[in-house]
């Protein structure tokens, strides 16, 4: 050190240091005096809650309204809202902390803390409802920006092509990553907010508690109650839109009608976003009591960890898993483990079942499902505690007709789904939109013109389902124009998307509304005409009701042109299609023979039973198919196929 | 041409030149934090339960607000007890004078360095919270690395998960050895005054602005250690064999410890490449406090919490 420096900081030695001992005791004595001195909070009320002390609960208690497995006496604040716990200022005790903990932004360090739910709030973070992974890559597939309907993508984190910035501007809201500003109870406008979006329940008393802190500021006494509870209503906001299960579940069918017009009118239904539906009819499920959560587990809905890119691959269940062809496959209550084992733990309805079915697709255990004491399938509703008997299989379904061996259950029992057909979707640049993920005003917007909104049957078409083919039911995913405002390029799409459409009939569909039926076939809406000529041959033509659309030269409404085949893309899925020729010429060559021999059991064991064999055996009276229907003309056709 | 190692040197003159206008020099400053953070230390034992060590310090900072504030003093004068004694030793390098003393004053000052890290980290462990509980298994994890290394791990941190044995050396051990170390550097001489007001004010700022914190079992997955300990946590993160970690810690040391006996010019390549080390690994720290989030997965400050 110089000495300049030296003689800068350093004075006179003698009463400068002593100088220094003066303030060093004074200072010692005064923080001393001061330390014990000081108004002590009352230790003993310094509540404890997992292990540590919580200066939050010494303000915000008491509050009622908590789930057991919540009750702040047991958890405290910060867990949820973290927060400082750590301090009686206010300020710094509000530093850091979050007002919606189920946020997935936060949720490693609120819901998914290591103590609480660390395996949900991973699994939920990869699954289908908190990335719309499937939506990303379906739509940007859809618009030409990638090669396949199986791509990564995340709703939260859209780029800037022109098929993310569609989803961003019109339809990226519904997903649990989306942010929750606030706290509200969940309606049919309520959007995201990860955790709390489908487990948060407000009681009245929350309800108002809310509403007084938003208008004098007064600090809620009344929390809502974050449970496992999962109503209809949970699901129904998100789920009454795109392929609208959750309307559909309950019967109602979105309409082109505006609200006046239905005034004072029954069978319809406005819901809080200005959309009406009218009644068309329910889910069996639901006309006997039965909730989502009764069917769907907590792994369909949250992720079970594994990457999918599909709705369909995600959800574990099948209607089989309950109406049963053959006994289940079962586990006792002892051998369960993990989260399933929590999960009954905290639903008491379900306390009486001791073993429990797996499911078929996942071979995992539905902890609602269960054997009664003669192995008949017993399901207990998981928030109603109802007990529901599900009927086995018809005898039509177990004993295999010809040709009826890929056929799904949704093929026979969904009477109706909604369909739209004709939309033109194009970007105006000079107007504004808003963000769906941030709310903010965006540069740009999408137009959606929508065309017709039909409640009808699906169509049927073939998808692979671990390898296999099946026929499933199918809706127009998009039968759409494109205009992206970038060139002069617009794309026409023709693309059916698997459904499940949650109408469930217990009845299945007639004979007729598959083999005679061109929405069924994918030919859209028309008429079949039968002629016979002088030696009893018959041919089959078919009238589509809609026009035919100039770019693939098939009417509006169809998916494939009659005794047409279709490829390269048909479906927002990889491997599946439309029905090809022969699959439609072996539909109607049976429907033909539908038109005298209605499709009763009788008949079905009869002649549908193995129907090659009647073919052989054609009575004198009967309509003998030919032209294209000639079954020589089918078998040569299949014989070209299979080299 | 001035080489790299000289025109780094003359920087730093310069810069210790313009902290002279504004600041007591390191050293002074250095003096003044020990004897703050000693009597605010003093003080906290009042209320420090070492059979509780993490309830008394909740109640503590839940309960007394002088306490509370005490605890911030105690704190971040170490904190600049610490900054400063690496300061003081870069200034000292930087203008070789480690030759204004024998070997062995050289030797015995460089001790300051591992004695004041464990002082630091001594005080972190008797947090007693989460982060300290973690920590202390990751040194425990380090000297058990060494030959003898239970025997090592028995004299610095007792057995069992008491803390004992911790408090005992950050209160006398460690502590005496730094005030002897001092002593003998100062020839005897208290803190000068204006060093003294200077920390004991800063820290008395900074404490009433901002408190240190404690984390408990819920905490989340993102734990993170002292500030000064997160370079060794993300090598710990990437390298498999901690001992790699303990002798690297032992060479630096050693390095530090043997420059005056290293003929020259070898010293100057000794101090560069002793500064490589400090600055990669405080770059390593800084890495690690902005960028690692929760499940210590790679994340931007601004996009994690």
């Amino acid at each position: 050190m110089g000495p300049t420096v030296e003689k800068q900081v350093r004075g006179p030695e003698g009463f400068k240091e002593f100088l220094v001992a003066g303030i060093v005791i004074t200072a010692g004595i005064a923080s001393l005096i001061w330390f014990l001195k000081a108004p002590h909070r009352d230790v003993d009320n310094l509540p404890v809650v997992m292990g540590h002390r919580e200066g939050c609960l010494v303000c915000h208690l008491p509050m009622t309204g908590f789930s057991k497995a919540h009750d702040p006496a047991a958890i405290g604040c910060h867990s949820c809202h973290l927060g400082n716990p750590f301090t009686m200022e206010k300020g710094q005790a509000h530093e850091g902390m979050v007002i919606v903990p189920g946020n997935l932004k936060t949720i490693s360090s609120t819901c998914g803390n290591g103590d609480c739910h660390p395996q949900i709030s991973r699994n939920i973070q990869n699954s289908l409802m908190a990335t719309g992974r499937g939506m990303v890559s379906v739509n940007r597939y859809v618009f030409g920006e990638i090669d396949s309907p199986n791509g990564e993508g995340h709703l939260s984190r859209l780029g800037e092509t022109p098929a993310q910035d569609h989803l961003q501007k019109l339809c990226a809201s519904c997903h649990l990553a989306k942010t929750k500003q606030s706290p509200d109870p969940v309606g049919e406008r309520s959007r995201g907010g990860g955790c709390t979006a489908c487990h948060i329940n407000y009681s009245k008393g929350a309800k108002a508690a809310l509403e007084r802190y938003r208008e004098g500021g007064e600090i809620p006494k009344v929390h809502p109650a974050l449970m496992i509870k999962v109503t209809q209503g949970h699901c129904f906001g998100c789920h009454s839109r795109s392929g609208r299960i959750a309307t559909n579940y309950e019967g109602w069918h979105e309409t082109m009608l505006k609200p006046h017009e239905i005034k004072g009118q029954p069978n319809y239904r406005l819901l809080e976003d200005g959309r009406v539906f009218e009644r068309i009819s329910a889910d069996i499920h639901f006309d006997r009591g039965m909730e989502c959560v009764d069917c769907h587990t907590w792994r369909g809905l949250m992720g079970d960890g594994k990457k999918y890119y599909h709705e369909e691959d995600q959800v574990e269940i099948s209607c089989e898993d309950c109406h049963r062809l053959s006994p289940a496959q079962t586990i006792s209550r002892s051998a369960l483990t993990g989260i399933d084992l929590k999960l009954l733990a905290q639903r008491q309805a379900l306390d009486r079942l001791t073993r429990f079915v797996l499911s078929g697709k996942s071979s995992r255990p539905l902890i609602n499902v269960s054997l009664d004491r003669n192995g008949a399938i017993v399901v207990v509703g998981k928030n109603s505690g109802k007990t529901f008997l599900p009927k086995k299989p018809r005898p039509v379904c177990s004993s295999a007709i010809y040709g009826h061996e890929r056929l799904t259950c949704q093929s026979c029992h969904t009477p109706w789904a909604p369909s739209c057909i004709r939309c033109h979707t194009y970007y105006d640049a000079a107007k504004r939109a808003e963000d769906h993920i941030t709310g903010k005003a965006l540069k740009g917007r999408w137009i959606e013109e929508r065309g017709h909104l039909l409640a009808r049957q699906p169509a049927l078409g073939v998808r692979l389902e671990c390898g296999r083919e099946v026929v499933e039911t199918f809706i127009p995913g998009m039968i759409l124009t494109i205009d992206t405002g970038r060139g002069k390029h617009r794309i026409f799409r023709r693309l059916y998307a698997p459904t499940a459409a949650h109408t469930t009939s217990a009845k299945g569909l007639e004979c007729q509304a598959c083999h005679l039926n061109g929405v069924a076939l994918g030919l859209g809406e028309g008429l079949f005409s039968i002629k016979e000529d002088d030696v009893k041959q018959v041919t089959v033509s078919f009238h589509p009701l809609f026009q035919k659309r100039p770019e693939d030269g098939i009417a509006e409404d169809a998916w494939v042109g009659f005794l047409n085949e279709k490829e390269g893309m048909v479906s927002t899925r990889t491997g599946a299609r439309p029905f090809d020729a022969i699959e439609q010429r072996r539909v109607l060559l049976v429907g033909v023979c539908l038109t005298c021999h209605p499709g009763n059991e009788r008949n079905a064991k009869r002649i549908y039973k193995n129907f090659p064999q009647a073919l052989g055996r054609l009575s004198p009276r009967c309509l003998v198919p030919g032209g294209s229907l000639a079954v020589n003309r089918i078998k040569e056709m299949e014989q070209d196929r299979d080299p | 041409m001035k080489t790299l190692s000289e025109q780094f040197a003359s920087h730093m003159r310069r810069f210790f030149e313009l902290w002279s206008r504004v600041l007591p020099m390191p050293g002074f400053l250095i003096s003044a934090c020990m004897f703050v953070a000693a009597g605010s230390g003093i003080l906290l034992a009042f209320a420090y339960d070492i059979n509780r060590p993490f309830d008394s310090l909740q109640v503590l900072i839940l309960s007394n607000p002088a306490g509370t504030f005490l605890r911030g003093i105690h704190y971040w004068s170490a904190q600049f007890f610490f900054v400063l004694v690496v300061i003081h030793l870069i200034d000292q390098l930087s203008k070789d004078g480690e030759r204004e003393l024998s070997a062995g004053q050289w030797a015995r000052l460089s001790t300051m360095v591992p004695v004041t890290l464990f002082l630091m980290i001594s005080g972190y462990l008797l947090k007693g919270d989460r982060s300290a509980i973690l920590a202390r298994q990751v040194i425990e994890g380090l000297l058990g690395t060494l030959p003898m290394g239970d025997t090592f791990r028995f004299l610095v941190l007792g057995s069992g998960e008491g803390l004992q044995f911790v408090y005992s050396h950050h209160i006398s051990t460690a502590t005496l050895i730094v005030f002897m170390l001092i002593l003998e550097h100062s020839r005897g001489r208290w803190p000068e005054w204006l060093s003294f007001i200077w920390i004991l004010g800063i820290s008395m700022l900074i404490s009433a602005l901002k408190m240190p914190g404690l984390s408990h079992e819920g905490a989340g997955t993102l734990i993170k250690g002292p500030w000064f300990f997160l370079g060794l946590q993300q090598l710990l993160h990437w390298i498999s064999e901690p001992l790699w970690l303990v002798v690297g810690g032992a060479i630096c040391f050693g390095m530090l410890c043997s420059i005056p006996l290293i003929p020259a010019p070898s010293p100057k390549y000794v101090k560069v490449a002793l500064a490589v080390c400090l600055v990669l690994y405080m770059g390593l720290c800084l890495t690690t406090y902005a960028f690692r989030g929760p499940d210590w997965e790679w994340a931007l400050p601004w996009k994690s919490r």
